[in-house]
């Protein structure tokens, strides 16, 4: 914590307020008193710059000297002994001074002898009300630096929340698409350079994105195609893709990688369950501001299915919540061999 | 001559075994699968001596269509299956290949097979090392395939009410009847969700949704009743076994 009145526009209020006090000081020894203007002047410029240069001091003990509740009389202990050292100080050297500045004048001689009690009086107030402007000062200050790291603690955690959720390539994806690859080289190399280079964009696209980004609906439906097509080289003629989309719809925006969870529940819960042709199909309206964007596929209801079911939808609304701060924005419905998911994307929204 | 089979749901994938096949003149492949229902028949009818499997594909895996078959074939495996699976694999010396692979490591696998069937060590420690693999994934249950006949059933453990030790077999009392396999109790108990089903005694595992009452049979014994009406004695291990699930 620096010192607050240290710094270049601060140093001028300080001196401003002392100034205030030094006029208001020699105003009331020259009328008050009936002392001449230069001594009532020379007077109050000794004992209040000395106060002044002393206040600035005085935000150490402050600064170091923690108020805590357990420990109430030392603070109390270090505070009095340093208002007692400064003050008598203080006071000891305006006396000295102001007598060797004045010797003749006797009336004057005596009146600082007698000014010693009122002195310490006002001492004692300059040291009370400096220590707690600067206690004030210290507790606003730690407050906002609270805040400041509370708010840097919180979007740390939702960046790294957010990274969690975002979703990860299924590694078993990558290694059957490289197998078919492999395959396509001895029967067919011009469908295996074809699928590597789709293979490779797809990896471009999913792994080399940030995190907060929107990305146009165009461009995520392009990866996404990407990512049919090679699931199409695999499984053949089992995979059907329909897409029925809205024009107004591929320049709005939606967050980076959020459909290719919920197509990799589709032919998970579609292909991978079902000896059946599987059709899936993408839908994008958009409605009243809302991009809605709809995934089904067709599904076997006999097949039991093994476990892991609903994490990619659960962990695609978490994501959609973090960004858009609002809560439900992804709907499932399941008919007798159709599930289909809906997102919510709001629109108008700047980057998040 | 060496009569193989190909079970793998992906065309490119059954492409490939069968091209790295072709330098192999004594195997000769006699059909290609593309499910593990399809396999299952295949090797009914056709008696292989070696099959190549996958062993994520639709309906029931490669693993789960090995279980229902008794004297099964040797296996290659071949799958993408991830690294902490083939650590088990290894431990078990059942051969798999890792896809995508070469040439090279194919035929490994290939020769080693050929070597058991000729030297006629053949499956017989085979089914049993299989098995040990896959309780060695340490994979929790989540649905049981069982065999009648020619019909292939696969139930899901919501429908299970309860399995009893039969000699080498469990019988598993289940919506849809009863059913034998040749499967471990203890396998079962440790790899079941242990909120879900309850080893009571040796012979018993009930699956706590079904049950319906525990009764004071006689002095430290205990009857449960399921609410299919069967009534199962309760061991004292399983009582407290009991007691920790249904928190009483």
């Amino acid at each position: 914590m620096k010192h607050p009145f240290l710094s270049n526009q601060n140093k001028g209020y300080y001196s401003i307020v002392w100034l205030f006090i030094s006029g208001l000081y020699a105003l009331v020894l020259f009328y008050s008193y009936d002392y001449p203007i230069d001594e009532a002047l020379v007077d109050s410029l000794v004992f209040n710059g000395l106060f002044a240069s002393l206040g600035l001091a005085f935000w150490f003990v402050v600064r170091y000297n923690d108020f805590d509740p357990k420990q109430i009389i030392n603070f109390f202990a270090s505070h009095a002994a340093a208002a007692g050292l400064s003050i008598a100080a203080a006071i000891f050297l305006s006396l000295m001074v102001l007598k060797s500045i004045f010797p003749g004048d006797e009336e004057y001689q005596i009146f600082l002898q007698e000014s010693v009690a009122w002195r310490a009086g006002l001492g004692l107030m300059y040291y009370s009300i400096t220590t707690l402007v600067y206690q004030m000062i210290k507790y606003y200050d730690d407050l906002t630096e609270r805040a400041q790291s509370q708010s840097q603690l919180e979007t740390m955690l939702r960046d790294s929340e957010l990274e969690m959720l975002k979703s990860q390539i299924n590694p078993h994806f990558i290694f059957n698409s490289l197998n078919s690859i492999s395959s396509l080289t001895i029967t067919a190399p011009e469908r295996a350079r074809d699928m590597v280079i789709k293979l490779s964009e797809f990896l471009r696209y999913s792994l080399g994105k940030e995190n907060h980004q929107l990305n146009s609906v165009q461009e995520e439906l392009d990866n996404i195609w990407l990512y049919l097509d090679i699931e199409k080289v695999r499984f053949g003629d089992r995979l059907n893709i329909e897409k029925e989309l809205d024009p107004n719809t591929l320049k709005l925006q939606l967050p980076n990688l959020i459909l290719q969870p919920l197509l990799e529940n589709s032919i998970k819960h579609g292909i991978y369950e079902s000896l059946e042709k599987i059709t899936v199909k993408i839908k994008t309206v958009i409605e009243n501001d809302i991009l809605r964007i709809f995934i089904s596929n067709e599904y076997d209801p006999d097949a039991v299915s093994k476990k892991g079911e609903g994490i990619g939808i659960k962990n695609v609304s978490h994501r959609l919540e973090l960004i858009y701060g609002v809560p439900k924005l992804v709907f499932t419905s399941k008919s007798d061999n159709l599930f289909t998911v809906r997102l919510d994307i709001p629109q108008e929204q700047t980057e998040a | 001559m060496i009569k193989a089979i190909i079970i793998d749901d992906e065309q490119l994938a059954r492409d490939i075994i069968l091209a790295y096949l072709k330098p192999f003149e004594n195997i000769e492949v006699m059909q290609q699968c593309s499910d593990g229902f399809s396999g299952l028949k295949a090797i009914q009818e056709i008696n292989p001596d070696l099959i190549f499997l996958d062993i994520q594909m639709p309906k029931i895996t490669g693993f789960e269509m090995l279980e229902l078959i008794e004297n099964p074939p040797l296996v290659i495996f071949s799958t993408a299956f991830d690294q902490f699976a083939i650590k088990a694999f290894e431990l078990n010396a059942t051969d798999y290949l890792l896809k995508p692979y070469n040439q090279d490591r194919f035929n490994e696998a290939v020769k080693k097979a050929v070597q058991k069937i000729e030297s006629d060590a053949g499956s017989q420690g085979e089914i049993q090392a299989l098995n040990e693999t896959k309780e060695a994934l340490g994979e929790s249950i989540d649905r049981i395939v069982v065999k009648t006949g020619n019909k292939i059933q696969i139930l899901a453990l919501s429908h299970i009410d309860h399995f009893e030790a039969q000699d080498d077999y469990v019988a598993i009392h289940a919506q849809q009847g009863k059913f034998l396999k040749q499967i471990r109790m203890k396998h079962l108990e440790e790899n079941l969700p242990s909120k879900e089903f309850v080893r009571i005694h040796r012979s018993h595992i009930v699956s706590v949704a079904g049950i319906e009452k525990l009764e004071l049979y006689e002095k430290d014994s205990y009857l449960l009743s399921l609410k299919s009406g069967k009534q199962l004695p309760v061991s004292r291990s399983g009582h407290s076994k009991l007691k920790e699930v249904l928190k009483y």
